[in-house]
C-alpha cells in the first residue's frame, strides 16, 4: 500500500504534519513516513509520536532545504506515495511545489482542514482564496494527494514512549542555491506568533514619534507590538517582520487591539483567528468594525490617552 | 545587460465580489486588476533595468481578458510583452499556469537571464508558480525575495526564512519570487499609458502550445468568509473606555 509521507523543514511544525498525516495514514490504512533534517531532536520527536519509518536528508548549512527536492523527488517517485504533506514556511512552500511538478501532482496550498468525501472516499481540502475574502474546498480526483498545510491546523502530535523504527538516509548535494548569510527575525518572529496580546499600528498614526501611545498600551496589558503592511513598508517605521496579514504574520491572541488600522481583508486573515478584536478608528466607515467585536469610533490621539490613563488608575 | 522577465496575474479585484444567496461567492461580474504581488514583480525588473540596463519583457497567461492587463504591465515601465491568450478557459490551476509559462518562456524567451514573479498571486495566493516554474525550466529558484542585487552573473538576494532573514547567492539565468516590502510599485501617469499602447506585443494562442488541462484537483466550492463579529460600539469618552476595559476583563482577555 502507497504510504503516506509528511516533509517537515524544521521542529515548528513537525508534531502537527504527524499529526494530519496520520488522519490520511488511518484513513488509507497505510504507514506513515517523516522526512527530517538529520537532527536529534526532530528525530527523537518522530520516535516519540509513532512514525512508522523515518528518512534523514542529508545537507551542509549552506544548502537551502528546497534543493533536497531532486534527491528526495527521485525517491518518492520509486515509493508512489498516497500523499505527500509538507510544512508552510517558506521553504516548505518551494519544496512542495517543485515536488509536486515531479510527481505530477496537484497541491493545497496552506490547506486548513483535510475530510473525506463519504461516497467517494476521495480526499477534501479546504484553504483561503482571495485574501481571506473566500474559503475554498477542493477534492483530489487523481494522482498523489500533495498540501502544505497551514500552522495549527492541526493540534501537535502526542510524544509518547519512544519507540525505534526503520531509517533511510538521503545525501542532499550542493546545488545552485547557496545561504551565504542567516539573520534570526530583527522581532523574534516567534513572540508575535505565540503572544496572548497584540496591539496593532495602522495608518492613523500621523508620526513615526506617535507609535510611543501604542507602545505604552502594548507595555501596559503586556502585548507584542505589530503593525499593518503600510506602516512597516511604505513608511518604514517598523521592521517587516511585525507585519500581520496574508504575506505577513498570521497570529492568534486572546486580544488584539487595532489603533489607527483601516481593516484591509489582507490583514483581517492575518487576526481572524484572534479571540477579541478590538478597533480604534476616527472613520466610523472603515472595514474593520465589521470584523470587530468591540469598536471605538474615535480619534486615536484622544482615545490612547484616555485609555492609558485608565489603566494608570486602576492598577 | 539582462533580460528580465516579468510573469504577472489578471486576477479578480477582491474588493469587488458580491456574495450570493447559498454563500458563494461571485466573481464573474468583479473588476480585474494585476495580482498585487505581481506589480512588486513588474517594479523589480524595471528598477533592475534602470540600475544595470537591459531589457523587460512582460508575460501573462490568461482569459482574452488579461489584455487589459498587458496594457497595464507595458504602462508599468516593460518594453515588450507576450501575451498567451487561453480564450474562455479561465480559472487555471498553478500547475496548468506555470506549465503554460514555462513553454512559453522555452520557446520564445529562453535566452532571458532572470524570471520575476510574485511571491503568490492576490486571488489564490497559492504560491507555486513561481518554485513549479523553476522545476519546468530546471533553473535555480530564490523565493520570497526582499532585496535583490546582480553582481557580473551572479544574483545576490536577500529573502524571508522561517525565522528571519537569509542572504543567499545564485547563478543566472533563475527565477525569483518577491515580496511586497521589495519596492513601492509606481503608478502610471498618462504619458506612460499613452506610451504603452506603442510598445510591442507578442499574442499567442493555445494552438501554439502543447497543452492538456490535468484537472489533479476539482473546486467543490468557493464560499464567503464568515468574518463578522459583534461589532459592539463604544463611545471615545471615559465613559465609553471605562465600559470597554469592563467588557474586556470580563472576559478575561485584561487583568
Amino acid at each position: 500500500m502507497s504510504r503516506v509521507f509528511v516533509v517537515a523543514e524544521s521542529e515548528t511544525q513537525l508534531k502537527e504534519l504527524i499529526q494530519a498525516g496520520r488522519v490520511l495514514a488511518e484513513r488509507f490504512e497505510t504507514q506513515l513516513v517523516a522526512v527530517i533534517e538529520k537532527k536529534e531532536r526532530l528525530i527523537e520527536i518522530c520516535q516519540r509520536c509513532g512514525v512508522d519509518e523515518i528518512w534523514l536528508l542529508l545537507k551542509d548549512e549552506t544548502t537551502p532545504f528546497d534543493l533536497c527536492v531532486p534527491v528526495l523527488g527521485e525517491a518518492l517517485l520509486e515509493e508512489q506515495p498516497a500523499a505527500v504533506l509538507v510544512s508552510s514556511g517558506p521553504r516548505g512552500k518551494d519544496t512542495a511545489a517543485r515536488l509536486a511538478v515531479r510527481l505530477k501532482a496537484g497541491l493545497v496550498s496552506e490547506c486548513r482542514g483535510i475530510d473525506f468525501d463519504e461516497q467517494t472516499g476521495k480526499v477534501i481540502m479546504k484553504r483561503l482564496v482571495f485574501g481571506g475574502v473566500g474559503e475554498q474546498i477542493l477534492e483530489f480526483n487523481q494522482g498523489v494527494v500533495m498540501a502544505t498545510v497551514a500552522r495549527r491546523t492541526f493540534a501537535p502530535a502526542w510524544e509518547g514512549e519512544s519507540r525505534t523504527c526503520p531509517v533511510r538516509e538521503l545525501h542532499v548535494p550542493q546545488g545552485k542555491v547557496r545561504i551565504v548569510e542567516r539573520r534570526k527575525g530583527k522581532n523574534g518572529s516567534t513572540d508575535l506568533k505565540n503572544a496572548t496580546r497584540v496591539v496593532c499600528v495602522g495608518r492613523g498614526f500621523e508620526k513615526e514619534e506617535d507609535l510611543y501611545l501604542a507602545k505604552k498600551l502594548a507595555g501596559k496589558i503586556g502585548a507584542e507590538l505589530a503593525c499593518t503592511r503600510p506602516v512597516a513598508t511604505e513608511l518604514g517605521w517598523l521592521p517587516e517582520d511585525f507585519c500581520l496579514g496574508l504575506s505577513g504574520q498570521e497570529v492568534r491572541p486572546e486580544l488584539y487591539f487595532g489603533i489607527g488600522v483601516s481593516g484591509q481583508i489582507q490583514h483581517i486573515t492575518g487576526i481572524r483567528e484572534a479571540g477579541i478584536i478590538v478597533a480604534v478608528n476616527k472613520d466610523e466607515n472603515a472595514p474593520i468594525f465589521n470584523y470587530a467585536d468591540y469598536g471605538v469610533v474615535g480619534d486615536l490621539y484622544q482615545v490612547l490617552p484616555l485609555l492609558l490613563n485608565l489603566l494608570e488608575q486602576q492598577t | 545587460m539582462p533580460h528580465v522577465v516579468c510573469c504577472f496575474k489578471w486576477v479578480v479585484d477582491e474588493s469587488y465580489l458580491k456574495v450570493g444567496a447559498g454563500k458563494e461567492l461571485e466573481t464573474d461580474r468583479a473588476d480585474c486588476k494585476i495580482s498585487d504581488y505581481d506589480r512588486n514583480a513588474i517594479e523589480e525588473a524595471v528598477r533592475l533595468k534602470e540600475t544595470y540596463g537591459g531589457t523587460v519583457t512582460a508575460l501573462t497567461v490568461g482569459p482574452s481578458g488579461a489584455s487589459k492587463g498587458v496594457k497595464d504591465a507595458l504602462s508599468r515601465g516593460a518594453d515588450n510583452a507576450y501575451f498567451l491568450n487561453t480564450g474562455s478557459l479561465s480559472d487555471l490551476k498553478p500547475e496548468d499556469t506555470a506549465a503554460l509559462l514555462a513553454q512559453v518562456i522555452a520557446s520564445h524567451l529562453s535566452e532571458c537571464d532572470l524570471i520575476i514573479c510574485g511571491e503568490g498571486s492576490s486571488d489564490l495566493y497559492a504560491c507555486q508558480v513561481g518554485p513549479r516554474l523553476a522545476e519546468h525550466l530546471g533553473m535555480p529558484l530564490v523565493s520570497f525575495a526582499s532585496r535583490v542585487e546582480i553582481k557580473g552573473n551572479t544574483l545576490v538576494v536577500e529573502r524571508k526564512a522561517e525565522d528571519g532573514m537569509e542572504l543567499v547567492e545564485t547563478q543566472m539565468p533563475a527565477v525569483i519570487t518577491v515580496t511586497p516590502d521589495i519596492n513601492t510599485p509606481r503608478i502610471p501617469s498618462l504619458r506612460d499609458t499613452l506610451g504603452a499602447a506603442k510598445k510591442p506585443v507578442v499574442s499567442l494562442g493555445l494552438q501554439d502550445v502543447s497543452f492538456s488541462c490535468q484537472a489533479k484537483t476539482r473546486i467543490i466550492a468557493t464560499l464567503a468568509s464568515e468574518l463578522r463579529r459583534q461589532g459592539k460600539r463604544f463611545e471615545p469618552d471615559e465613559e465609553g473606555i471605562k465600559k470597554l476595559l469592563s467588557e474586556l476583563r470580563q472576559k478575561g482577555v485584561l487583568n
